[in-house]
């Protein structure tokens, strides 16, 4: 059985979402205070769920960035652990410097709440090991991811872009979902997994991670 | 001492906000009006009698957490 922490920062709101996602792979979730600093070993990965971290004053995700329980983290990727960040946790990922380039306001302007079909342009992550076509729904307000032509030549390169949306909804640049580091421990998406676990919700594709 | 920390969106970079309020002046007539920028003002009060070291620790919070290279570029005034 995989132990989850599920971290949580003020304004955090896809928590419980998020941990019901993995009790249901009978994985065994804590949740964790983003002021508690601590060893994080115990745990097989770590989740930054979505939300709306520090309401998203300044910029999406910076305040969290630099929160006490991301010097944690930081220890803890490095010691080789693995972090899956959704929506405002990909924001979070991105503040930190954990993953390349930085997520920002959707170029229509407005906040997007919808289903999406997504290409898995990598498979194998810590994450994911099934390359398909996936149909998710994303709600974001910031969620075109950018990075300089340097960095996204990077990224295409060494194959760190891991989901891509089939129709370019929020203006990202080479219609980027979600990337990942290189190794494919440290995994971000703008789509939201955990809530399409049951196909009443309106699709399972969620199965597809974890 | 106090600090203004203008920050700004860099060019390279497309300013939704600013678009959308070009958008919007547009529509109230404002026919004239072109390359909106939408940025950030912050004040700082810094315990210092010295000015270039307050300058300094400034800078470090504009680089650490105030402004993001990626897509932002800032600058520091002393205001009083």
């Amino acid at each position: 059985m995989s132990r989850v922490g599920v971290v949580r920062f003020l304004g955090t709101n896809c928590d419980r979402d998020v941990a019901q996602w993995a009790q249901e792979r009978h994985h065994e979730v804590e949740f964790i205070w983003y002021h508690d600093k601590q060893e994080l070993k115990r745990f097989d990965y770590v989740i930054l769920p979505g939300g709306f971290s520090f309401g998203d004053y300044l910029r999406s995700g910076a305040v969290a960035a630099r929160s006490p329980i991301m010097s944690s983290l930081r220890d803890y990727v490095q010691f080789g652990g693995s972090v899956l960040g959704i929506c405002n946790g990909f924001q979070i990922l991105c503040e930190a410097g954990l993953l390349p380039g930085v997520l920002l306001k959707n170029t229509q302007g407005e906040f997007i709440d919808r289903w999406v079909d997504l290409e898995m342009v990598r498979a194998q992550t810590r994450f994911t090991q099934v390359s398909r076509t996936l149909r998710l729904p994303v709600a974001h307000g910031d969620g075109r991811y950018h990075a300089d032509d340097e960095t996204l030549k990077s990224l295409q390169d060494k194959g760190q872009i891991w989901l891509r949306y089939n129709e370019n909804i929020n203006g990202s640049v080479d219609r980027i979902a979600g990337i990942c580091s290189e190794n494919g421990r440290i995994c971000g998406l703008m789509p939201h997994p955990e809530r399409a676990i049951y196909e009443w919700m309106g699709s399972k594709d969620g199965e597809c991670f974890l | 001492m106090k600090f203004n920390i203008r920050i700004m969106p860099r060019d390279s970079v497309l300013d939704a906000q600013g678009r959308t309020l070009e958008k919007t002046l547009r529509d109230m007539g404002y026919q004239q009006v072109s390359h909106i920028q939408v940025g950030k003002n912050i004040q700082v009060e810094v315990d210092s009698f010295d000015e270039s070291e307050a300058q300094i620790e400034v800078r470090k919070m504009a680089e650490n957490i105030f402004h993001n290279p990626l897509i932002e570029k800032f600058e520091i005034e002393r205001i009083l």
